[in-house]
């Protein structure tokens, strides 16, 4: 068969009694951007654990260019190509924002030597708006910072896959229009892209193609403007606006 | 606190006074057996032991965050290999030198890599252990004499062992500040901040951690090695001496984790306190040190290195505040 | 020796040693800090006994009120004056600040009391129940009985009483004991004074039936940690199941791989334990049910 470049095999995973991520398939093509949706407690982010290798799933298989990740551990897939954001940010908190991406320049896909991977540590910093900041602790850095540095320090690994957990949460709206070019960038010099995004500005402006995930299942894979038009992805939405709503009304 | 944020303008005016100063001591201390007393080249012979063994913990303990705390095993590793090579199959000295830094670099790496699974509290007491079951192997073994201890063939003059000592120290130096800048270093800092994200950046967390924890075994077990030709004489209760794991971890903290010559400071200051009570209270110097660990901890958890980054705020107040910072 | 004979002592061992891990348990449980200086509270237990014993003849049996007094006292002293500063820091200077205060009370002890071996000689020493082939001596009889019974105890103190709910409650939610008034500072004094009475009481029993000296401790602290692993983290069920089996490891380890190594063994078990299951072998947390209890 034609390799995509990431696929999922009805992988399962489970937290006790509940079933975060549910007999899930899908593959993505190189040169892709997908966009990857759902409501809060989906299953969005076990997902992307589960492809980086941070949790393994009870069932399926994973594949990165048609060979097996399933069973590696994480760092060998970031050294295949992989890389993510995380959504709850976790920053090397008392290195310098630069030590923290030349980690990344160092290892994962690129391996640079030292030299080089200070070069595109800097490189990288430049892009995403966070140069004026290389030498201050990542501790002080703003929310929206840190999303940032996120992103550069995934990006110093010289991904050929990047997933991007709600990598623009809590920015404003020009923030977010700065997200979307860089991204777009990344997009054009050959990554791969899943996108993990409640703004819905953000995920018609740059993907082609959107996967639903609900209560752990996958309902919806294709356009933008299909899946708007879906009436179960509708009925996903709707649901759970109309219980905020009526939540709101309670109080 | 831990990142060292000093202004560019500050370093480029002080580095160099502080580089010639080192220079000047390190000129010093190479004079000491020419020039000082029996005492001093006995003192600061320990006190450069102690500061490679702090230098070997800060590799695991303050680059990695792996609170290590069994340490003196592979120091009395390295003490046996060197006892048992030279008294039992009459090795010179330099081959047992040898083997008694590789054996416990060997042995880490061994165990290291089912024990820094573990975090915290248990990785602590996982390591003590190791210690602990070496020094009973050792004490039920004929070929390291059993509870009996070992001697070594009697050596060259005291000022050989004190530059050996002396070197070991410098090698130790060395060594971290290589380390700082090596891709090992830089993935040992990201585990310690944060080991999930150092693992989804492509760092190999068990390997670089069990070559850290690897390195600081092997430069506990070449001070062992050295001491135990030294002292002429060892036993298990000597080298295995569990108070040496403090030891080592509170010249770190004194010092400044994590940093370069911290460790060294730190060996200064606490064993030259601990030696001068040593030689004036030889009863109740241990009292003394108990007290001081207390204290150490309990006002300067970030040591000196901490104390100079708050330099223009340094006040009685900051150890006030240090004192509270974690009260319940 | 019989392997009945056998049995029997590691049951009277296990007792002992549950008690000898229920205190060092209870301050890990509440307050997440391992105290390595718990094994030289055990030793002042033991010299307790061992001066009442010597200087006024007093039963070590009957010096146990005296001997938990006392190490109360000790601990809730060095809880509000050290401790209490130091809880919610890093791993490692809980580690460093209790192990300063074993070196500490060690060589205080060394000087007090010189590194002579002391043992208790009292006129039962020796003597026992004889069942045929088999010997129950009385004093680890009593001392199993003992063991036992203060377990007891400290289970229905922890379970049945209001100051024992509000101890838990520490342990389980910070902010919402103190929300409901509780002080935080004086339960954790309470806490660590209760494990060191208990340690103290540990001290008392063994000195029936151990040398004493002031380096006893740190072998007794070891083995806190490793039965606290092995029956599972602060509570007292783990304490007592973790003791129990910790009496046959350390009965069958020496009969099987020989005397002089039973530290080792501790440590070979502990390591395993600790790689294979995390979260020990059972045992439900001094916290857990509070919750329940609380909501109710
Ligand atoms: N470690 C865990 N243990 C138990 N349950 C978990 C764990 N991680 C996630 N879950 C549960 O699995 C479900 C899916 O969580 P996940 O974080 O993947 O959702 P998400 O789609 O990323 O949500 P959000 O939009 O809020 O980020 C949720 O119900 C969550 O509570
Ligand atoms: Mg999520």
């Amino acid at each position: 068969m034609s390799d995509a470049l990431l696929r999922l095999d009805h992988v399962t995973r489970r937290f006790g009694g509940l079933v975060a991520v549910n007999d899930v398939s899908f593959s993505v093509d190189e040169g892709e951007i997908v966009g990857l949706i759902g409501p809060n407690g989906a299953g969005k982010t076990t997902v992307v654990d589960l492809v980086t290798g941070v949790q393994r799933p009870q069932g399926g298989e994973i594949f990165l260019d048609g060979g097996r990740v399933t069973a590696l551990p994480a760092h060998r897939r970031s050294r295949m190509g992989m890389a993510r954001t995380f959504q709850v940010v976790r920053p090397f908190a008392h290195l310098p924002v630069r030590d923290n991406v030349v980690v990344g320049a160092l290892y994962g896909h690129g391996r640079a030597p030292m030299r080089e991977a200070r070069r595109l540590a800097d490189e990288v910093l430049e892009m995403v708006g966070l140069a004026h900041r290389a030498a201050s602790p990542a501790i002080t850095l703003t929310v929206a910072d840190r999303k940032r540095l996120e992103l550069a320090r995934a990006l110093a690994t010289r991904p050929r896959l990047l997933l991007l957990d709600e990598a623009m949460a809590g920015l404003n709206a020009t923030e977010v229009d700065e997200a979307m070019e860089v991204i777009r960038r990344v997009h054009a010099s050959g990554v791969t892209l899943v996108v993990i995004e409640h703004v819905m500005r953000a995920i018609m402006g740059l993907c082609r193609r959107v996967l639903v995930l609900e209560a752990g299942r996958l309902i919806a894979d294709g356009g933008p403007e299909t899946v708007a038009r879906d009436p179960e992805v509708i009925r996903a939405y709707l649901g759970q606006r109309w219980a905020e709503r009526q939540e709101a009304g309670r109080d | 606190m831990t990142a060292l944020a000093v202004p560019a303008a500050v370093r480029r005016l002080v580095m160099p006074a502080w580089y010639g100063a080192l220079v000047l001591a390190c000129v010093y201390l190479a004079l000491i057996p020419t020039i000082g007393t029996g005492y001093w080249v006995r003192t600061l012979t320990f006190i450069f032991m102690f500061a490679v063994l702090a230098a070997g913990w800060n590799l695991i303990g303050g680059f990695a965050g792996y609170a290590a705390f069994g340490q003196v095993g592979w120091f009395g590793m390295g003490a046996y290999s060197v006892a048992v090579a030279m008294s039992k199959w009459h090795w010179p000295f330099y081959p047992a030198l040898a083997l008694g830094t590789a054996l416990p670099a060997a042995a880490a790496l061994a165990v290291g890599l089912p024990v820094l699974r573990l975090r915290g509290h248990y990785f602590a007491i996982a390591t003590l252990g190791i210690a602990i079951t070496l020094r009973e192997l050792v004490n039920n073994f004929d070929l390291t004499g059993a509870g009996s201890g070992l001697s070594t063939p009697l050596g060259p003059s005291f000022s050989y062992y004190y530059y050996l000592m002396f070197g070991a120290m410098l090698l130790a130096v060395a060594v971290t500040w290589m380390l700082r800048r090596s891709r090992l270093g830089y993935a040992l800092l990201a585990i310690r901040e944060n080991e999930s994200a150092a693992a989804t950046l492509g760092v190999n967390t068990t390997l670089a951690k069990a070559a850290a924890f690897a390195i600081s075994a092997a430069l506990a077990g070449l001070v062992g090695a050295i001491y135990a030709y030294w002292t002429a004489f060892i036993d298990p209760s000597t080298v295995f001496d569990l108070t040496f794991n403090v030891r080592m971890i509170v010249m770190v903290i004194l010092g400044g984790t994590g940093t370069i010559l911290g460790p060294v400071i730190g060996a200064f200051l606490l064993e030259g306190i601990s030696q001068t009570l040593w030689s004036s209270f030889p009863a109740e110097h241990l009292i003394f040190f108990g007290i001081a660990v207390v204290l150490i901890v309990l006002f300067v958890p970030a040591g000196l290195s901490g104390l100079l980054l708050e330099l223009r705020t340094l006040s009685p107040r900051l150890f006030v505040r240090n004192l509270l910072r974690y009260r319940v | 020796m019989t392997t009945v004979q056998q049995i029997i002592n590691a049951l009277l061992l296990g007792g002992l040693l549950a008690l000898v891990a229920l205190g060092f348990s209870l301050v890990w449980g509440i307050m997440n800090v391992i105290n390595l200086a718990h094994g030289t509270f055990i030793m002042l237990g033991a010299y307790t006994a061992y001066w009442m014993f010597s200087l006024w003849g007093v039963d070590p049996f009957l010096s146990i009120p005296v001997a938990m007094l006392l190490l109360f006292v000790l601990g809730a002293i060095l809880q509000v004056s050290v401790i209490n500063f130091i809880v919610r820091a890093p791993v490692l200077a809980t580690l460093l600040v209790t192990f300063g205060l074993e070196i500490l009370i060690t060589n205080i002890a060394l000087k007090l009391w010189t590194a002579d071996v002391r043992s208790v000689q009292t006129h039962y020493a020796g003597r026992g129940i004889a069942l045929g082939s088999l010997s129950i001596p009385y004093n680890k009889l009593g001392a199993l009985v003992l063991a036992l019974i203060i377990t007891a105890l400290l289970w229905l103190f922890l379970e049945r009483t209001k100051l024992g709910r509000a101890i838990r409650a520490t342990a389980y939610d910070q902010v919402g004991a103190r929300a409901v008034g509780i002080n935080i500072g004086r339960m954790y004094a309470l806490t660590f004074g209760i494990g060191a009475a208990l340690a103290g009481a540990a001290g008392a029993l063994i000195s029936t039936t151990s040398a004493i000296t002031p380096m006893m401790g740190s072998s007794y602290t070891i083995r806190a940690f490793a039965i606290c692993v092995l029956g599972g983290l602060g509570s007292v069920t783990g304490a007592l199941v973790g003791g129990l089996l910790f009496g046959f490891i350390e009965v069958f380890g020496v009969v099987w791989i020989g005397p002089g190594y039973s530290d080792a063994i501790v440590f070979l078990v502990l390591v395993l334990v600790l790689i294979m299951r995390p979260q020990g072998i059972l045992g439900r947390a001094f916290s857990a049910g509070v919750q329940e209890a609380g909501g109710a």
